[in-house]
């Protein structure tokens, strides 16, 4: 937080110090930092929370804040991506049964998208996907129909809830320059980088994209075992089995002892 | 508190695995039943999933498993060439359920066939206890002892003979080794070790007196479920070696405890509520079959 607060200082001296530049039309751009820039998960991971924040630099000083046209912030979070194999339950002999939909050979393993409105409200469909913006860019499935109802259903009710984040709280932005935004990160988090990308919006135009990175790794004993299980799975699967005999076999001669 | 578990990448508080492994522990060693089927199940219910849970839940059985059946070799209650016979066909059983977990695994139904195997399982268990305990109950069973149903006739009728001098049979080497496969394959698709199945198929399939039949059951116990437990760490990569431990900490304190409140408790009175228990996990999942689910879609990482 009080790197936040640092921030906010920084921009209002900015601020006072562009007024007497008097530039000429040159189009605003986005000053942003993350909170963090390494999350780390260990054996006492619960989950991670992290901070976007930014403002907006305009050129343009002469105008008030108030005059301008109000300037909109869309921010993603998308995590590395995966093979993902899509499953949709249908009732077959009575009960319900998982049928394979389709693989997605890039899914992201997660995405959030937070905005001042919701995506719908500051782009046509048509500029979301030149500038691949949103969940739906990510998705490659076949059948639109099909896609519409599995992104209304995974992502706004499910399990993924967490991992697919698209109810994001509005983001305010003060004074049409300042903003921030929480991202919080389940556990289920895969390793990787995970892309953050803001977006500044007017008139249903891209002003401006920034792009940073966050990088989640799994460290001490986590990594270890993980690396074991999907690098080395013979050495692991040897080291489970004498792991498991030491402890049915040790916790057997405690036992013995106080009898 | 809370502890990410590697595999299952799931964080769950360490007091519930620990407190799990104890309950269950305490109820097999009220029993001496092996704790499988009670866990495995109670795993899916707290949010493990079911592929991760089963193979866990193998490599833990072999932990819990290990002392008993040192113990019994010590005393040399172990049939040492059943032993071996039954090893063979669970190693075979085994390689066949993990093979098979895989294809179910890729077709995105493995939940529902480990859920399947479990009402069933489950089912059967839970019924056969329910009534042997009201006849226990009753105070019927104490004028009935175990009738020694030597050999069938069609065990009997079977080539490849072989003497069995622990045992003291002279028996078809054949059913041996199909008993074992059938709880090998128990073993890599339920994540149990099948104790409660190769016993009483022991006893009254192969006619093995019944001294040696809790060592040789637990020293095969052991062996398949080794070998289970290497097979999903190198084919499914699904053992999560912390789920495991935590587990088997818990458990073998319960065990102990269990074994000491058995002794003084009824237990066989209190046999009942375990049956109730084992049929009220079953209705659980059978229910879940037939309830609309709340989420239509799932996503499953292709590995």
């Amino acid at each position: 937080m009080k790197l936040f607060y640092k921030l906010i200082i920084m921009i209002f001296i900015y601020n006072l110090s562009s007024i007497s530049a008097r530039s000429a039309e040159v189009p605003p751009s986005l000053v942003t930092d993350l909170s963090k820039k390494v999350i780390s998960i260990n054996v006492s991971f619960s989950g991670s929370k992290f901070h976007i924040f930014g403002a907006i630099k305009k050129y343009v000083s002469q105008i008030s804040p108030i005059d301008q046209p109000p300037f909109d912030i869309v921010i993603e979070v998308i995590g590395p991506p995966v093979k993902m194999n899509i499953f949709k339950k249908e009732k077959k002999y009575g009960f319900w049964i998982n049928k394979k939909i389709q693989t997605l050979n890039s899914m992201p393993s997660f995405y959030s998208i937070s905005g001042t409105k919701s995506l719908k409200d500051l782009l046509p469909i048509k500029t979301q996907r030149s500038y691949e913006i949103g969940i739906s860019e990510h998705i490659n499935l076949s059948d639109s129909k099909l896609k519409k109802e599995f992104i209304d259903h995974i992502i706004s009710n499910g399990k993924a809830k967490k991992q697919y984040n698209l109810n994001n709280t509005p983001i305010t932005l003060l004074e049409n320059t300042l903003f921030s935004n929480e991202i919080d990160f389940p556990t289920n988090l895969y390793e990787g980088n995970y892309k953050v990308k803001i977006h500044l919006i007017r008139f249903e135009e891209v002003l401006a994209t920034k792009q940073d990175i966050i990088y989640v790794k799994k460290i001490g004993v986590q990594n270890w075992i993980n690396y074991l299980a999907y690098q080395k799975p013979e050495l692991y699967g040897v080291a489970c089995i004498i792991i498991a005999i030491t402890f049915g076999f040790g916790a057997s001669l405690v036992f013995r002892k106080k009898v | 508190m809370q502890i990410y578990l590697p595999i299952a990448e799931i964080s769950v508080n360490i007091f519930l695995l620990i407190g799990l492994g104890g309950i269950v522990g305490i109820l097999s060693g009220m029993f001496g039943v092996g704790g499988g089927f009670l866990m495995t199940p109670l795993l899916f219910f707290i949010g493990i999933p079911p592929a991760i849970a089963v193979a866990s839940e193998a490599n833990q059985i072999l932990g819990a498993s290990f002392s008993g059946a040192i113990a019994h070799f010590r005393r040399k209650n172990v049939d040492l060439k059943m032993g071996f016979l039954l090893i063979l066909g669970g190693v075979l059983g085994s390689i066949f359920g993990v093979e098979i977990f895989r294809i179910f695994k890729g077709m995105g139904q493995l939940e529902l066939i480990i859920k399947l195997c479990y009402v069933i399982f489950l089912g059967v268990i839970g019924i056969i206890m329910f009534f042997e305990s009201l006849k226990t109950l009753s105070y019927k069973s104490r004028n009935i002892k175990i009738r020694k149903t030597r050999h069938h006739s069609w065990v009997q009728g079977l080539p490849l003979k072989m003497r069995f001098r622990a045992s003291n049979l002279y028996i078809s080497s054949i059913p041996a080794v199909l008993i074992g496969f059938f709880v090998g394959i128990l073993a890599s698709i339920m994540g149990i070790g099948g104790g409660f199945i190769i016993v009483p198929a022991m006893i009254y399939i192969l006619g093995m007196p019944t001294k040696v039949v809790v060592g040789t059951s637990l020293f095969q116990i052991i062996f398949v479920t080794g070998v289970t437990t290497y097979l999903h760490a190198v084919k499914n990569f699904s053992v999560d070696i912390v789920l495991s431990s935590l587990l088997l900490f818990g458990g073998v304190i319960g065990a102990q405890l269990g074994v000491r409140i058995g002794i003084r408790l009824k237990a066989e009175q209190l046999r009942i509520l375990l049956a109730i228990l084992v049929l009220s996990m079953c209705l659980k999942i059978t229910l879940e079959f037939f309830i609309t689910p709340l989420e239509f879609y799932s996503l499953v990482r292709d590995i």
